[in-house]
């Protein structure tokens, strides 16, 4: 059974009416000549797109002939350009704000202290009167002064009352102190 | 194959096999795409294609089962740009050929033919490559299981589901 009486037989069991149909170009036409033209047209364009005769050494250096297609070269020329945006992205930036403590240690205490001195006017005293030992976390609760007790500081404390006091402390109490 | 790879009779194979194959490969391709002016541009780019891979072939295949399917692969890729272009489905651009199929130059059928590749227009892709393969090219199944990289026994259930369903598009329209 060759191809044709196969497919005949498929056809008759399946769809008698297909069968009956002409199959020849099914009224499609071609201009005439054009199967002759054919050939040089696809030369033509051959050369247009500047094709090399496909040669075996040609094959033989395919690592070769792929680096050199241009779609090479722009597929690796996007490939850097998306690397430099990442680069660009995540680089470390020269005049980008820096933490406050990072300035702090490029100035010398002179340097802060005239600073504060010239812009002590743009701090709000009521900002800085309303700065309880609650918010500064190195004067515990325990070191404030007891409201009505005396607010002394060690410049206001005579020889003698210094002296005094070292007396009535234990020897524990001082060592804790220094 | 042999005129091919030899160095002085490249040109005068490629030559050879353009003659022996551009018929059927217009012919098939035609089908796909139904109009003359793209078939002509699908059929020049599958024979670039193959003038550039022909030394490729290792011969795993017959020469013209892979001629076949550089041809389908190249009408299923112009069809889809096409559909691309117009921001339609492969299908919408199917259905919308087949109805400049009267108004074409180089098609002179008659109601029946134009009802029929109507109907054959409105088969999924795939079935419809199916259809023409088997239909018009005759291609045995096992040649076609080769081209589309299917196995017989569904290619043969997929044409039977073709045939059932032009029959019906047809009696519709």
């Amino acid at each position: 059974m060759n191809k044709h009486e196969s497919l005949e037989e498929e056809l008759k069991s399946l769809s008698p009416w297909l069968q009956e149909q002409s199959r020849k170009q099914a009224g499609m036409q071609t201009p005439p000549g054009y199967f002759e033209h054919l050939e040089l047209a696809i030369f033509d364009k051959i050369e247009a797109q500047n094709l090399q005769r496909p040669g075996l050494t040609a094959r033989k250096g395919g690592m070769l002939r792929s680096i050199l297609r241009p779609r090479m070269w722009a597929a690796a020329a996007a490939v850097a350009a998306i690397a430099v945006a990442c680069w660009w992205m995540i680089r470390p930036q020269s005049d980008a704000i820096l933490p406050v403590d990072t300035y702090a240690e490029a100035l010398t205490d002179e340097e802060i202290e005239a600073y504060l001195l010239e812009n002590i006017t743009e701090f709000d005293a009521g900002q800085l009167a309303a700065v309880s030992y609650v918010d500064m976390p190195e004067q515990t609760p325990a070191a404030a002064p007891a409201p009505g007790k005396s607010t002394k500081t060690a410049d206001d404390i005579s020889p003698e009352e210094l002296e005094n006091l070292l007396q009535q402390m234990s020897e524990e109490e001082l060592e804790s102190l220094l | 194959m042999e005129l091919l790879r030899s160095e002085q009779g490249f040109e005068k194979g490629f030559r050879q096999l353009m003659a022996q194959y551009r018929e059927r490969l217009y012919w098939h391709i035609r089908r796909m795409v139904l109009l003359h002016e793209d078939a002509d541009d699908v059929l020049q780019n599958t024979f670039i294609k193959i003038y550039r891979g022909v030394l490729q072939f290792e011969g795993k295949s017959k020469l013209y089962t892979w001629m076949y399917r550089i041809a389908t692969n190249e009408a299923i890729s112009h069809l889809q740009s096409k559909a691309r272009h117009a921001s339609e489905s492969i299908d919408d651009t199917m259905a919308a050929m087949s109805n400049r199929l009267q108004a074409e130059e180089w098609f002179d059928g008659d109601a029946v033919e134009i009802k029929l590749q109507k109907a054959i227009a409105e088969l999924p892709e795939k079935q419809r490559i199916v259809f023409n393969l088997r239909y018009y090219d005759e291609m045995p199944y096992e040649q076609m299981s080769e081209v589309l990289s299917t196995s017989a026994g569904a290619l043969k259930a997929s044409f039977h589901h073709a045939v059932k369903k032009v029959e019906a598009a047809f009696r519709e329209l």
